[in-house]
């Protein structure tokens, strides 16, 4: 067996030291009525080349130009952070419960919950959740924990539709009431038309900014006391959008230096006020010393989770999402505010470049509302265009009658900073098609 | 070499310093307004050098144990060795940067992986079913609690809301559990470490929902009565869910879903060699049976998503790699070393360490500090062990042993490093002997040694501020 640490001769010493004459004596506890008689139908083994070889048989072709965003971003991965995430002293490291071995993996975790603080203007943070959907259905039960009669809560429509599934699974059970905030079909932006006292008595308005259409959020209109959760699913837009005020913010990472790889894995994000520490879910590291006085790092709090505390803990989670937060954290030391406010100007203006450029072909942004890099086009002019380009290889956004089947011909686009050099170009070939066509 | 004292990177972020440039600009793009007010400060984030950052991420990373340095025996946590070989196929581009909402002409490949890494995972555990979306252990059975509680509801059976969950059961259990509004009822393990259908009987009413039970359990222990107590709670109308974290014991030998379980869950970053990277990400899918496939997160009328897109691909890939380098036949010889090797450790410090039960173990085996001379505890033996160049076990768990020691060594651990566990262990409780000062100051040769975690928790300090009297 690959990866087998011991040999046949081991194999008879160490069974002549416990005293058995065969391994499958060890399983002896196991009733012979339950024992699998037939061997594992389970292809292999497989040796490394082969298996690469089949893999290789096995991959699908990708597109030749991608503006495929609605919550996942192609951002430039700069080479020091897969190789420096690569290393496997990162990799190979358990959760840092003995923190005199884990001071690495512990600053870094300190250093990503000072990030997501500066990010989201936020006091404290969490050392990362699963994603930004899990994190929202997170902060919703927090929410649930901080405000105990309130069980109506708001949700704009133009929140991420994934993750309001994902919302919904979570709540299921529960007595909240779930209502969903209409989007202004001109501005684009979530018409928030509750009364005071409705806000008041909310559980929490949920809101995301830059929300699924692409645009940026206003919600300086609501009131103090209402219990504000913000969603971020494009977090390079904080490098240049202000945060909304929120209660609880919440969100994805991956635009940070992680890979898209199909949506999972990546890692999200959780920050509020100070007041609410010990209501926070998932994993906390914080500074102290050791016993010489030196400056040392533990995980903290920890009586509020699921091992110490089991039912009564405030989130189930342990395994979370650490190489991931340590790839965005490498990335955001590397790029600094300035790498990332320059990355972030490239990508807006990319975007912006675009949606100007197909206006030529009748291809029109769908709303009025400020944007980032995302945006919705109306293709009602150009019927068959989005389909032709595609079948060239340029896949130029997401049908969002996947999920609002009345929304046909309406595409969301989205651009990044790789696209900053050749954005002119790449509405040179829309054009070109939209003239075929 | 003496390691350098690594602070956060911030005290070496400076606004003159620059950061790294994706693009050269472009002027005449560059001209255009965006439409919004550009937000000019970032909470204070500031500049470091390529220089500085490779440095401080590499400096940190060697003050980290970790699997490739030696022996990681965490019991429950399975940490075998990480191919190398997984790591590479899940970097290459053409596996890692396909986006969920392509066309699916271009997501063939991994459809493909996907699909037939929920066979095996079915294989494997004996199960019709497998959704592979949860995003890590926890995950998972917070997924399978979901179903359990919608299988009851459409049963018409809402008033099932107790589960019943052994003593030794993991955290994440009863914490699953109670977020989707379950009541937790604990119950004892039996006097030979195994859960006894007797004990379980008098919780017995109609409102229990489910049991959890994790065979074998966090003992090391097969549940010897497993298949009496699945159909004691069928006959109730109430489901089996089992916790698969111990899935290493017994691959090839025998099947949760085939003895009574009605669903688990897999850890693909245990059983299947994806890393643990530091707290994950993990890769939780669970298999289920008919019963609970009309509720599956995939099911028309199921409980829903539990997560946006199609899961944690990344592990999915590398888990699929590890299954088939190893094949049928190689993952029952895991099984099975994994199971000789905790034997091999239990024979041999048997005689210096208590262990609480007779009965015999599979992967891993829990011993106690009852014997240990001096006052010696358990977290005292642990630190020591720091200094042997070893990480310690799982300490104080399960929770019903007192000064719990849990060793899981794995299979892919050789006879020379076992040893070495063996000898550090043996020369620690004789230093418990002579000198137990050295045990309870320990550890002493790293480059903290044991943190204030009370001034941690009192004195709260969650992020990085500026120093004041910085200039």
């Amino acid at each position: 067996m690959r990866y087998s640490g011991i040999t046949k001769r081991d194999r008879e010493l160490m069974l002549d030291e416990v005293g058995v004459g065969h391994v499958d004596d060890l399983f002896s506890s196991v009733p012979d009525a339950v024992r699998m008689k037939e061997p594992l139908a389970v292809k292999g083994p497989l040796p490394e080349a082969t298996l690469k070889a089949e893999l290789d048989a096995m991959k699908s072709g990708a597109p030749r130009v991608s503006l495929v965003g609605g919550g996942l971003y192609h951002h430039y991965l700069p080479e020091p952070v897969s190789s420096l995430a690569g290393r496997s002293e990162w990799v190979t490291a358990y959760t840092p419960y003995q923190p005199e071995l884990s001071q690495g993996t512990l600053i870094m975790y300190y250093e990503f919950q000072t990030y997501v603080c500066m990010l989201t203007g936020q006091e404290i943070a969490n050392g990362g959740m699963y994603d930004g959907s899990t994190a929202l259905a997170e902060a919703v039960m927090m929410a649930r924990r901080v405000r105990k009669d309130a069980l109506r809560l708001y949700v704009s429509e133009a929140v991420h539709p994934e993750y309001r599934q994902v919302l919904r699974t979570y709540l299921q059970f529960q007595d909240v009431e779930l209502l969903l905030l209409a989007v202004d079909p001109e501005t684009g932006r979530t018409q928030i038309d509750l009364t005071a006292d409705q806000q008041k008595d909310a559980l929490a308005i949920v809101v995301q900014s830059p929300n699924f259409f692409g645009v940026i959020e206003d919600v300086g209109g609501l009131e103090d006391d209402a219990f504000v959760i913000s969603v971020c699913a494009e977090a390079q837009s904080l490098a240049l959008v202000e945060p909304p005020r929120a209660d609880i913010a919440v969100g994805e990472m991956q635009s940070l230096g992680i890979p898209v790889q199909l949506g999972g894995p990546t890692a999200g994000f959780f920050a509020t006020s100070k007041a609410h520490v010990r209501n926070l879910p998932g994993r906390l590291v914080g500074k102290s010393v050791d016993a010489a006085g030196r400056e040392a790092y533990c995980i903290t709090l920890a009586t509020r989770e699921q091992f110490i505390r089991r039912e009564k803990a405030t989130s189930n989670i342990c395994t979370s999402s650490g190489l991931m937060c340590l790839r965005s954290v490498i990335y955001l030391s590397l790029l600094g505010r300035e790498g990332l406010q320059t990355a972030a100007r490239q990508s807006a203006r990319a975007a912006h470049a675009f949606a100007e450029g197909i206006e030529d072909v009748g291809l029109k942004r769908l709303h009025s509302g400020p944007f980032f890099n995302e945006f919705v086009v109306d293709a009602a002019a150009r019927p068959g265009l989005f389909e032709t380009l595609q079948a060239h290889g340029f896949v130029m956004g997401i049908p969002l009658a996947k999920w609002w089947p009345k929304r046909k011909d309406q595409y969301l686009v989205a651009l990044t900073e790789l696209h900053y050099p050749k954005v002119l170009e790449l509405v040179q070939e829309v054009k070109a098609r939209a003239h075929d066509s | 070499m003496r390691t350098i004292h690594e602070s956060p990177i911030f005290n070496l972020a400076r606004a003159d310093k620059h950061g790294f440039e994706v693009n050269h600009p472009d002027a005449e793009l560059d001209q255009r307004p965006l439409g919004f007010e550009e937000r000019s400060d970032i909470g204070g984030m500031e500049q470091t050098t390529e220089i500085e950052v490779v440095r401080h991420y590499t400096r940190l990373s060697t003050v980290n144990y970790d699997i490739d340095r030696g022996i990681y025996p965490l019991g429950s946590c399975t940490m075998k060795h990480n191919p190398r070989l997984n790591e590479a196929v899940a970097a290459d581009p053409t596996w890692r940067d396909p986006h969920p909402y392509w066309p699916e002409s271009s997501l063939e490949g991994h459809r493909r992986v996907m699909e037939e890494l929920a066979s095996d995972l079915g294989e494997i555990s004996g199960f019709d079913h497998v959704s592979l979306l949860p995003a890590a252990g926890a995950h998972g059975e917070l997924t399978a609690v979901f179903m359990i509680r919608a299988y009851h509801l459409r049963s018409g059976n809402p008033d099932k809301r107790t589960f019943l969950i052994p003593d030794s059961a993991h955290g994440t259990n009863p914490a699953s559990a109670a977020m989707a509004g379950f009541k937790c009822k604990q119950v004892k393990s039996g006097p030979d470490g195994y859960l006894r259908l007797e004990d379980l009987e008098p919780h017995f009413n109609d409102d229990v929902a489910a049991i959890m039970i994790t065979n074998p359990n966090t003992l090391g222990i097969y549940e010897r009565q497993f298949e009496e107590i699945a159909q004691a709670l069928h006959d109730l109308d109430a489901l089996v869910y089992m916790d698969g974290a111990n899935l290493n014991a017994m691959m090839g030998y025998f099947r949760p879903g085939r003895i009574g379980a009605d669903v688990m869950h897999f850890n693909l970053h245990k059983t299947f060699t994806t890393p643990h990277g530091g707290g994950g990400p993990g890769s939780g899918p669970i298999g289920f049976n008919d019963k609970l496939a009309p509720f599956a997160p995939e099911a028309e009328n199921g409980i829903g998503p539990v997560k946006a897109y199609l899961g944690q691909w990344g592990m999915f890939i590398r888990a699929w790699t590890y299954i088939r380098s190893l094949g049928g036949t190689g993952l029952k010889q895991a099984s099975e070393e994994a199971v000789l090797n905790a034997n091999y450790l239990r024979k041999r410090l048997g005689d210096v360490l208590d262990i609480p039960y007779d009965t015999p173990t599979l992967h891993e085996v829990v011993f106690s500090d009852k014997n240990l001379p001096n006052d010696v505890t358990t977290a005292d033996l642990a630190k020591r062990l720091i200094d042997y160049g070893i990480h310690p076990p799982t300490v104080y768990f399960p929770i019903h042993v007192k000064g719990a020691l849990m060793v899981e060594p794995t299979e892919t651990e050789t006879l020379e490093e076992l040893d070495r566990f063996v000898a550090s262990i043996r020369s620690i409780i004789l230093e418990a002997l002579d000198e137990p000062d050295r045990l309870k100051t320990a550890p002493h040769t790293t480059p903290v040694s044991r943190v204030d975690e009370v001034k941690a928790a009192r004195e709260l300090n969650l992020r990085w501020t500026p120093d004041p009297r910085r200039i």
